[in-house]
């Protein structure tokens, strides 16, 4: 087993902690928080196994700018503990559910293992390894795409905090 | 440079350059004139789409392909078709429109507004020139983002509650599309359009069947989410009501087609040789048809029939694109022409209700006809276009996707379509009945008709319902349909 393979396992592993956690948080705050992180791993997972486009478009988008958007909106209708009680009750069965998934995804794994299902490997792909190169001249289109997400984020952000910074 | 050439970069260009004017103008009317200045620009993108619709026609090419820089010759970048050109043209309508209401309604943050409308028709632009499905993605995200801003520019709480459950659901489909592509490259090796082959994806090794409908599946849950199809279609109603009028007719209007059916259709194309797709899209259609209608017969708030009206009208466009045949693609761009236009009036005439009356609830608005004509006879045309009932757009739109479904030898789903119309009449008669006809509400009769930009965009949406309606059979002349 390569060392990449064995990051890309841990990294999958974490991803699987941080997303049960996101949905089993009381607090939104660190749900986003949560997502942020198992975001950035599969972007890490992404640019390991050779997808550098779309590692560099899910950390800066929805990593990036979708968890400051999370995070604007939670701080502004942030409830206290105990109106989430009041809303939500104490709902105790939802801590089982970090344990179901874990043990669903075992469970996939070890059927896909055991099966003589295989995925395919993937078509060839030319070999580029002047990434610079290839940003500028390869794909303007997504790069066009990338300056727009850039330009909303920032607008995004000019929107939710801009005010806020001002009454202080 | 050609002219095609010049109008296609027009449709990158005019955005940025309006963003960066209106951002560089200082002094006391700047704010007057970063409206005027977002309004020329979406009345300039629709006047190029309609051109370069009429040019690639004539041309009898299927697109016109394009890059940004001209010596930029060896990858195909972007391209002009003419489904895209429909949707773009009603993008750059819409946004007319919205511009027109936002003058009304949005009092203060107008900067922001104009910014992140230019951002929106640039991103949706993005969208339908695409060549590839991953920058498709991309610009897909871009729309998420700059809607939820729309959505919650005020941050009231309501609004931040629908604005909320407008980027959970976007994330979801985010991450649904985000798999469908991996799953797709495992399987082609390349995501251009040009690239993926139909029928040679149809005719993978049995043990990557699997992976081929996992990524169907998840590709088409994905559009669906953002098309606010029923049974996909919960953050729609929230997202309309609670985002400021002016941003719930650029929502309703264009934003769910430009980032939904027409990832829809794309996606349909790559997998129409599939066995299943089609079945599946006419099924999903019917569902959304008489969900989105039952559901707005039980509203009691203006703009939440409307959106649930919009879940129902959806339905006929996915019907349309799952026929697979291209009538079916006509039919569905001319329902996303018509739809685009009365649904955006009816949200207009939303505004007016709110501006006049203060509320938006049903029961509490009565017989508005004698105070408000121009909003009352509005909302009664393109209440009847919803319905479609000639000579009005949608009548020709919804009878092309019932003609293409029936051609197509789906005769059961020809008939539902056509039976559950009738439900679009009713929940449309009901509203129509308590807002502006009846018994006039005492507390309502200081109310009269709205004026400036609320008037004249109820006005220029009806224009277009009305023409959209007699042109609609030249139009097919001349794509040489008729």
């Amino acid at each position: 087993m390569t060392s990449q393979m064995i990051i890309c396992i841990v990294c999958l592993a974490v991803i699987l902690v941080c997303v049960a956690a996101a949905v089993m948080m009381r607090s939104t705050f660190k749900s986003a928080i949560a997502l942020a992180v198992a975001s950035a791993l599969l972007g890490v997972v992404m640019y390991l196994l050779g997808s550098k486009w779309a590692a560099l478009f899910e950390i800066s988008v929805c990593s990036g700018f979708v968890t400051v958007i999370f995070i604007s909106a939670v701080t502004m209708t942030s409830e206290s503990r105990e109106e989430q009680d009041e809303i939500y009750g104490q709902e105790e069965h939802t801590k089982l559910l970090p344990v179901l998934m874990i043990v669903a995804g075992i469970a996939i794994i070890a059927v896909v293992l055991l099966s003589k299902f295989r995925l395919p490997y993937p078509a060839p792909a030319p070999v580029r390894n002047d990434f610079a190169r290839e940003f500028w001249t390869g794909h303007k289109d997504l790069l066009l795409a990338l300056l727009t997400a850039l330009l909303a984020g920032t607008f995004a952000v000019v929107v939710l905090f801009k005010e806020e910074e001002n009454k202080k | 440079m050609d002219i095609q050439r010049m109008l296609a970069l027009s449709f990158l260009v005019l955005p940025v350059a309006a963003i960066l004017i209106s951002n560089l103008l200082t002094g006391k009317a700047r704010r007057a004139a970063r409206k005027w200045i977002t309004g020329a620009v979406a009345a300039l993108q629709a006047c190029a789409a309609a051109v370069s619709f009429a040019l690639l026609i004539r041309s009898g090419a299927a697109s016109y392909p394009f890059c940004l820089l001209a010596a930029d010759t060896g990858r195909r970048y972007f391209a002009l078709t003419p489904f895209g050109l429909v949707t773009m043209f009603c993008a750059g309508v819409v946004c007319l429109a919205g511009v027109m209401v936002a003058g009304r309604t949005v009092k203060y943050k107008t900067n922001s507004y104009t910014n992140l409308l230019m951002i929106l028709l640039l991103a949706m632009t993005g969208i339908c020139i695409a060549q590839d499905l991953f920058t498709l993605y991309a610009f897909m995200e871009v729309t998420g983002i700059a809607s939820f801003i729309m959505i919650a520019i005020y941050r009231e709480d309501e609004s931040l509650e629908g604005a909320f459950k407008y980027l959970t659901m976007s994330c979801v489909a985010g991450v649904l599309i985000l798999a469908g592509l991996a799953f797709l490259f495992l399987l082609s090796g390349t995501l251009h359009y040009e690239e993926l082959d139909a029928a040679r994806l149809a005719a993978v090794s049995p043990s990557a069947r699997f992976l081929l409908y996992a990524s169907a599946a998840c590709l088409l849950s994905g559009f669906c989410i953002k098309a606010g199809v029923a049974p996909f279609h919960n953050w729609l109603p929230d997202a309309y009501q609670s985002a400021d009028s002016s941003v719930s007719v650029v929502l309703a209007g264009i934003v769910t087609k430009a980032a939904g059916i027409y990832g829809i259709a794309v996606v349909t194309g790559v997998f129409s040789k599939l066995p299943g797709v089609r079945t599946a899209l006419v099924c999903v259609g019917l569902f959304s048809i008489a969900v989105g209608a039952l559901l707005a017969l039980r509203q009691n708030n203006f703009k939440r029939v409307c959106a649930y009206s919009s879940v129902s009208q959806m339905g006929y466009i996915v019907l349309g694109i799952g026929t697979c045949t291209p009538l079916g693609l006509i039919g569905a761009a001319a329902h996303i022409f018509s739809h685009a236009m009365f649904k955006s009036t009816l949200f207009t005439n939303a505004a007016a209700l709110r501006e006049q009356t203060g509320t938006l609830r049903v029961d509490r608005m009565g017989g508005l006809q004698k105070q408000m004509p121009v909003t009352a006879f509005t909302s009664v045309l393109a209440f009847l276009s919803t319905a479609g009932i000639p000579p009005l757009a949608g009548f020709w739109s919804k009878f092309t996707v019932v003609l293409a479904l029936w051609l197509a030898g789906l005769h059961g789903a020809a008939w539902l379509a056509l039976l559950l119309s009738i439900f679009t009449g009713a929940y449309f008669l009901r509203l129509q009945r308590k807002v502006f006809f009846g018994k006039p509400k005492e507390e309502l009769s200081g109310v009269h008709e709205t004026g400036g930009g609320i008037r004249a965009a109820e006005v220029l949406l009806t224009v277009f319902t009305v023409a959209g309606g007699i042109a609609y059979p030249f139009v097919l002349a001349f794509l040489g349909v008729a």
